[in-house]
């Protein structure tokens, strides 16, 4: 847990503690990197708002929330992020894609970015960010309940994707 | 953990350990931080307090369309840009202050007078408040969909809100709700089908306006104008979380001119209303007192004074209600009345702004501006790189460079501290 604290010096510090592993989320929801990158910012500022009045305990759990959140919101604009995101392709923002054709060869990883936003939201803080269902529930402002069928019916589509002979005649 | 499990597991850990952030992601970060950081140290300055305080009223007396630019209301330039040296983490230095400002300098939050709103535009509809702007809503320009009007719940706050929001598009008019709880938005969804609903929304010949909701939150009304024959119906629902759910409504009592009441659903309840076929009446409002309910509609004929019809709905009695449109004489010229909210005592707007009337004529007070559906003029909200007035009913958007924005219709919002 990183302490609240009003010191905006230390708000870099907690940048640094949690950068990462948000960018990493944030592409895992909406699969372009440098939609990605805008999300976290936008995430990281809407956490100072807070942090700055002392009302963040736990930094890293709000981030996350606040990460999803601000995807959820992205991809109803997809359409318009995309512009942004060609137009920007020639500068140096965004995150750098390690192997993009190991990306575009992975199936299962193929097969998640096909899922319905609220699934693949759920079915990411399940297995990447290995939240149980209750910590989900709560990221995602909705019951366990929910959690527990976005979830299944998130692996039960996965299932048929990856089995389905337009998805290569399956694994 | 099922195989599935596993490959989804496997996966997700692959890609996330192909991504690496660049420091431009700080810099970005830096930027955002920077940017509400300055503002706020501006707006603590107590020159500009005090001259944003005056931002409050002047749009009070000024009235009308035309928004003082803030350059006119503060005699400044606005802030200042403060320099910043964007501090990148990992870059061999420890982190500074994220504007090159001392912290100690500002603070971090600001003490003004706020009131959050939900705010309809054409195409959007958004919660504006002192912690800055969730949309609630946004609707494609090409399908030309358009807001006409937005009701929230009572009892709502910033932080957990329903709206009922009607909009417009390709020739049918949609019934839409948005939730927010704990600040974000969680739901949303239309309320489409029969019976909560008059048509499927495929259906073009039903018009929805007045949405009301009852005094405590529970019951949704709406008029809905058939253009079938079916004539003017008067449509309410049940709302406990989301459209139809709560405990099973009961037929109210039949009220005055109303010939039958034949509930289609618990949930549901429907009353013709053939009085209000063809004329221009609005469903006002959905008030209550300690004995009856009532739904009243206003309709204005041209003429000084306007019409105020009360539909009473009750379980044990009908209620004592208007057993026909009332005119309400208008002396005054000037005078154009607004709404009856309650028990004969009337809002009516004037040169002054909107007085709210007793039964015995006496006036009670007299607000800045604005009636039933809207909000009082004057100052949202200052924070985020401008301030947020409400003029007339409508939020504008203040820039500190003077450009201001009309952000749309503004309904109010309950804030509980």
């Amino acid at each position: 847990m990183v302490r609240a604290g009003t010191d905006a010096t230390s708000f870099a510090a907690v940048f640094n503690a949690h950068h990462r592993q948000a960018v990493r989320l944030a592409y895992l929801l909406v699969s372009d990197p440098h939609l990605a990158e805008d999300v976290v910012s936008e995430a990281f500022a809407k956490v100072y708002v807070r942090w700055a009045k002392g009302g963040v305990r736990d930094v890293g759990s709000y981030l996350r929330r606040a990460v999803a959140n601000e995807a959820n919101s992205r991809l109803r604009r997809r359409y318009l992020e995309r512009r942004v995101a060609e137009e920007r392709s020639g500068d140096d923002r965004g995150v750098r894609l390690v192997d993009e054709h190991a990306a575009e060869h992975d199936e299962v990883w193929q097969a998640i970015q096909r899922l319905p936003d609220r699934q693949r939201t759920a079915v990411v803080l399940r297995y990447y960010e290995d939240l149980s269902e209750a910590d989900t529930a709560e990221v995602l402002g909705c019951s366990v309940g929910t959690v527990k069928s976005q979830v299944s019916r998130g692996l039960a589509r996965l299932q048929e994707l990856l089995h389905a002979p337009t998805a290569g005649g399956g694994r | 953990m099922d195989p599935i499990e596993r490959q989804v597991r496997e996966s997700l850990r692959t890609r996330a350990d192909d991504v690496e952030p660049t420091p431009a992601l700080w810099r970005e970060v830096d930027r955002r931080l920077a940017r509400r950081r300055r503002l706020r140290a501006w707006t603590w300055l107590p020159v500009a307090a005090s001259l944003i305080a005056a931002a409050v009223a002047i749009p009070m007396v000024v009235g009308g369309d035309e928004v003082p630019r803030i350059d006119d209301v503060l005699g400044t330039d606005g802030p200042e840009e403060t320099p910043t040296d964007p501090v990148g983490p990992d870059d061999g230095d420890a982190p500074r202050d994220v504007d090159g400002t001392d912290a100690d300098e500002a603070p971090l939050a600001l003490d003004l007078p706020t009131a959050p709103v939900v705010v309809a535009a054409e195409q959007r509809v958004s919660l504006v408040g002192p912690d800055g702007t969730l949309e609630l809503a946004t609707f494609p320009t090409e399908g030309e969909s358009v807001v006409l009007e937005v009701a929230v719940q009572p009892g709502s706050t910033p932080d957990d809100l329903t709206a009922i929001v009607v909009t417009t598009g390709e020739g049918f008019t949609e019934l839409r709700w948005v939730d927010v709880r704990d600040g974000e938005v969680v739901g949303r969804g239309s309320i489409t089908e029969p019976p909560l609903a008059a048509v499927s929304t495929t259906e073009t010949d039903v018009v929805i306006e007045g949405t009301s909701w009852s005094p405590a939150g529970d019951r949704l009304a709406w008029l809905e104008r058939h253009r079938d024959g079916t004539g003017t119906v008067l449509r309410t629902i049940a709302w406990a979380g989301e459209p139809g759910e709560g405990a099973p409504g009961s037929c109210p009592a039949v009220g005055p001119g109303v010939d039958e009441c034949e509930p289609a659903a618990d949930e549901e309840v429907s009353f013709p209303v053939p009085e209000l076929d063809g004329t221009g009446a609005r469903l006002a409002g959905w008030v209550a007192s300690d004995t009856a309910a009532a739904f009243q509609f206003v309709a204005p004929d041209g003429d000084p004074g306007y019409w105020v019809w009360s539909l009473g709905i009750g379980t044990d009695t009908i209620p004592t209600v208007d057993d026909s449109p009332q005119r309400i004489e208008v002396d005054e010229p000037d005078v154009t009345a607004v709404l009856d909210i309650a028990g004969g005592t009337v809002l009516r707007r004037t040169a002054d702004g909107v007085e709210v009337v007793l039964p015995d004529r006496e006036v009670l007070a007299t607000l800045p501006d604005g009636d039933r559906r809207e909000i009082p003029s004057g100052l949202v909200a200052a924070g985020d790189g401008g301030a947020f007035v409400v003029v007339d009913g409508r939020l504008h958007e203040v820039m500190p460079d003077g450009d201001v924005t009309d952000l749309g219709a503004a309904v109010a919002v309950d804030r509980v501290d």
